[in-house]
C-alpha cells in the first residue's frame, strides 16, 4: 500500500458526507433538524474544500484509485488546482445559499416539501464536485445525468403549474443532452479503448491524424450536449421557465452554478481529453466565437423584451454564458482566466439579482417589472442590493462584473483580437438598458406617494445578501485575492 | 367482483417469488443477476401484492416508514462498505485489500464484500420500485 497523506482522503469524503446526507434526510423527521445538519455539514465540507484547496497549492495535483483498480479500468478522482478550486467555489456558493433558504424556504415551497427539497440539493452538491473531480468520462457522465434529474426535482419542488411544465421541458432538453454527450463518449471510448481522460488524450495524439472524422464527431456530440446543458445561445430555450418558475433559492444555484458546472466540463474536456491542437485544427474556436456573440447579443435582446422580473434575469444569464464561452473561445492563458473570473463573479451577481428579485417577489409580491414603480420607498434595502447586482452585471468599476470584462478585453488585446471587445460594449450597453429602467422606475419617481422605510430583512438572509454585496465589491476592487487561485487552475489545464 | 381465485393464486405463488428474488440477490457474485434483479423481483413480488389486495392491505405488511428507511439504508449501507476500506488502509470500496475475506472461489460464502453490496442493493432497489407504486397510486408522492 503506498502512503499518502490523510488529506489526500478528503475529496472522497466530502462525496460521501454529501451523499450521506441526503439519504439521512427522509429518515428525520424534524425539518429544523434537517436544514441544521445540512448546514454544519456544507461548513465542515466548504472548510475541508478549502484546505483541499490549498494542499494542492503547495504540494502539486494528486489523484485517487477508486477501489485501488488501475487507472485505465477503475475510477480516478483527480484534484488539482482547477477542480479543488472550483469544489471549493461551489461550495462555498451553495453554503451561503443554504443559510438564505434556511427562512425563504418557509416562504415559497410547501412545507411537506423541504426535506425532499434539501436531500436532492446535496444529491445536486455531489454531482457537482463528482463531476469536477472524476477524471473518468463515463464517471463523468453519470455525474451529469444524477445532477440534471435532481436539477429537475428542485424546478418542481414548488408544485405549482409552470414548475411542471419547465420541469418537463427541461427534463425533455437535458435527456436529447445526455444522450448526445452519452453517444459521444461511445464514439471515443470505441477510438482510444479507455475512460481515462489522461490515458485517452495520450493516445489521441497518435489515432487523430488517423481518425479525424470520429473525433470530430464525438467532439460535436459531446459538445452539442453540453451546450444544451449549459444554455448556449440557439439551445436555451429551456433555461427562462426553469429559471424564473424555480423558488427563490433554487433559481440562485441554479443560475449561479450549475449551468457553471456544464461549462466547465466542457472547458476541462476541450484542453485535457482533445487538447488544443485538435480544438484548432478542427475551428471549433471560430464555431465558438460566432455562438458565444449571438448568445451575447440574442441573450441581453430578449431580456430587454420581458416584462417580469425574474425571467429578465434567466435571459440575462444567458447572454452570460455567451461572455463565458467567448472567453474560453479564443484558447490563450488570458482567456482562460478572464473566463474563470466571469464563471466566479457572474455567480455572486447573479446569485444576489436572483435572491433580492425573489424576495420582492415572495415577500411582497412584486413580480413584474410594471410592478417596480415607487417601491424603492417601500422596500429600499432590497432594490438597493438589486441595484448593486445591476450594477455588477453592467460592469460599474469598483464591481467584480467591471473587473471581469476587464480581464476578458484585455485577453483579447494580448491575441490581437480587440473587434471582440465590441461584443462586450453592446452587450453591456443592453445590460444597462435593461437594468437601469428598474432601478429608474424604483427610486427615482417623481409623482411618489409612498413613505420611506426601511423593511425588515431576517437575519439569515440579511447576511447572505451581505456576503454576497462584499464579494461582489471584494473582487471588483482587490481581484488579487482571487486570480492567484484562477491562475494555477488555467495553468493546470493548459500545462497537460 | 370476487376475485378469490386470484387473490389464493398469488397468496400462494408469492413466498415462492420471493424466494426466487432472496436467492438471485445472494447468488449475485457467483450466478448471472444480482443485487439489482433480484431487488427487482422482491419490489415485483410486493406490487403484486398491492395489485391485488390494495393499497390499504399492503400499506398494513410493508408500511411507507419502512419504505423509506430500506431505501435510504441500503445506499448507504453500500457508502459505509465504501468507507470501510478507506478506515483499513486501502482506497474507497475496495474489496480484497481492505481485509474481507475472499473465501473459496465458486461457493455462497466468496467474493469478500460483493455479497454485501448485493444485499444492499436488493434492499434499495425492492424498496424503492414499491415507493414508485405507490406513488403512483396515490397520484402524490409522499
Amino acid at each position: 500500500m503506498i502512503p499518502f497523506s490523510w488529506l489526500e482522503l478528503f475529496p472522497v469524503l466530502q462525496m460521501s458526507l454529501l451523499v450521506l446526507m441526503a439519504l439521512a434526510g427522509p429518515l428525520i423527521p424534524s425539518k429544523g433538524v434537517v436544514k441544521g445538519m445540512h448546514l454544519v455539514g456544507l461548513t465542515l465540507l466548504t472548510i475541508s474544500a478549502f484546505i483541499v484547496l490549498n494542499y494542492t497549492h503547495t504540494s502539486g495535483p494528486f489523484a485517487f484509485q477508486m477501489g485501488g483498480y488501475e487507472r485505465n479500468i477503475g475510477i480516478e478522482l483527480l484534484i488539482d488546482s482547477f477542480s479543488a478550486f472550483f469544489a471549493f467555489f461551489v461550495l462555498f456558493f451553495v453554503t451561503l445559499i443554504h443559510l438564505f433558504s434556511m427562512t425563504s424556504l418557509n416562504l415559497d415551497t410547501p412545507a411537506s416539501q423541504h426535506t425532499a427539497y434539501y436531500s436532492l440539493l446535496s444529491l445536486m452538491y455531489f454531482s457537482m464536485i463528482g463531476i469536477l473531480y472524476s477524471n473518468d468520462l463515463f464517471n463523468m457522465y453519470v455525474f451529469i445525468e444524477i445532477l440534471s434529474l435532481s436539477a429537475c426535482g428542485i424546478i418542481s419542488v414548488s408544485r405549482k403549474k409552470q414548475n411542471y411544465m419547465a420541469a418537463f421541458r427541461y427534463l425533455m432538453m437535458n435527456t436529447l443532452a445526455s444522450i448526445s454527450v452519452m453517444f459521444g463518449i461511445a464514439l471515443i471510448y470505441m477510438l482510444t479503448g479507455s475512460l481515462n481522460v489522461s490515458i485517452m488524450a495520450e493516445r489521441l495524439v497518435e489515432l487523430y491524424p488517423m481518425y479525424p472524422v470520429n473525433v470530430s464527431l464525438s467532439l460535436g456530440f459531446i459538445g452539442v450536449g453540453l451546450a444544451i446543458k449549459s444554455a448556449i445561445f440557439p439551445f436555451h430555450v429551456w433555461l427562462p421557465d426553469a429559471h424564473s418558475s424555480a423558488n427563490t433559492s433554487a433559481s440562485a444555484i441554479l443560475s449561479g452554478v450549475i449551468i457553471k458546472i456544464y461549462l466547465l466540463t466542457l472547458i476541462k474536456l476541450l484542453y485535457r481529453l482533445f487538447t488544443l491542437d485538435v480544438v484548432i485544427d478542427l475551428r471549433i474556436p471560430v464555431v465558438m466565437v460566432v455562438l458565444a456573440g449571438v448568445a451575447m447579443l440574442m441573450g441581453s435582446a430578449f431580456a430587454l423584451g420581458q416584462k417580469e422580473i425574474k425571467r429578465m434575469l434567466a435571459y440575462s444569464t444567458v447572454s452570460q454564458v455567451g461572455y463565458i464561452l467567448l472567453g474560453f473561445s479564443i484558447f490563450t492563458w488570458g482567456g482562460l482566466v478572464a473566463a474563470f473570473f466571469y464563471i466566479v463573479s457572474h455567480a455572486f451577481v447573479k446569485g444576489l439579482l436572483f435572491l433580492t428579485a425573489g424576495m420582492a417577489k415572495s415577500i411582497h409580491g412584486i413580480k413584474s417589472i410594471k410592478a417596480t414603480e415607487g417601491i424603492g420607498y417601500k422596500i429600499p434595502l432590497t432594490m438597493m442590493l438589486f441595484t448593486v447586482g445591476a450594477m455588477g452585471m453592467v460592469g460599474i468599476p469598483g464591481t467584480s462584473g467591471f473587473m471581469a470584462k476587464l480581464q476578458l478585453s484585455l485577453a483579447f488585446m494580448e491575441v490581437s483580437r480587440g473587434y471582440l471587445r465590441s461584443f462586450l460594449i453592446i452587450s453591456g450597453v443592453i445590460n444597462a438598458l435593461y437594468f437601469f429602467p428598474i432601478i429608474m422606475n424604483s427610486f427615482f419617481q417623481e409623482d411618489n406617494k409612498e413613505v420611506f422605510k426601511l423593511e425588515k430583512i431576517p437575519f439569515a438572509m440579511g447576511f447572505t445578501l451581505l456576503m454576497f454585496v462584499g464579494i461582489i465589491f471584494a473582487l471588483g476592487l482587490f481581484p488579487g485575492l482571487l486570480l492567484p487561485y484562477l491562475e494555477a487552475a488555467a495553468m493546470s489545464l493548459m500545462g497537460s | 367482483m370476487d376475485n378469490r381465485l386470484l387473490k389464493t393464486m398469488v397468496q400462494l405463488l408469492l413466498p415462492f417469488i420471493q424466494l426466487y428474488g432472496v436467492f438471485i440477490i445472494l447468488h449475485g457474485h457467483i450466478t448471472p443477476g444480482g443485487g439489482f434483479s433480484g431487488g427487482a423481483i422482491l419490489g415485483a413480488s410486493l406490487i403484486l401484492y398491492g395489485l391485488t389486495f390494495g393499497h390499504q392491505e399492503t400499506e398494513a405488511i410493508f408500511p411507507e416508514k419502512v419504505s423509506a428507511w430500506a431505501e435510504s439504508g441500503g445506499a448507504m449501507m453500500y457508502v459505509l462498505l465504501g468507507l470501510f476500506g478507506l478506515i483499513f488502509g486501502a482506497s474507497f470500496l475496495s474489496n480484497l485489500t481492505a481485509g474481507f475475506a475472499a473465501g473459496t472461489p465458486g461457493q455462497i460464502l466468496s467474493g469478500g464484500f460483493i455479497p454485501l453490496l448485493m444485499i444492499a442493493i436488493g434492499i434499495k432497489v425492492g424498496s424503492t420500485l414499491m415507493t414508485l407504486f405507490s406513488a403512483l397510486i396515490e397520484g402524490e408522492p409522499s
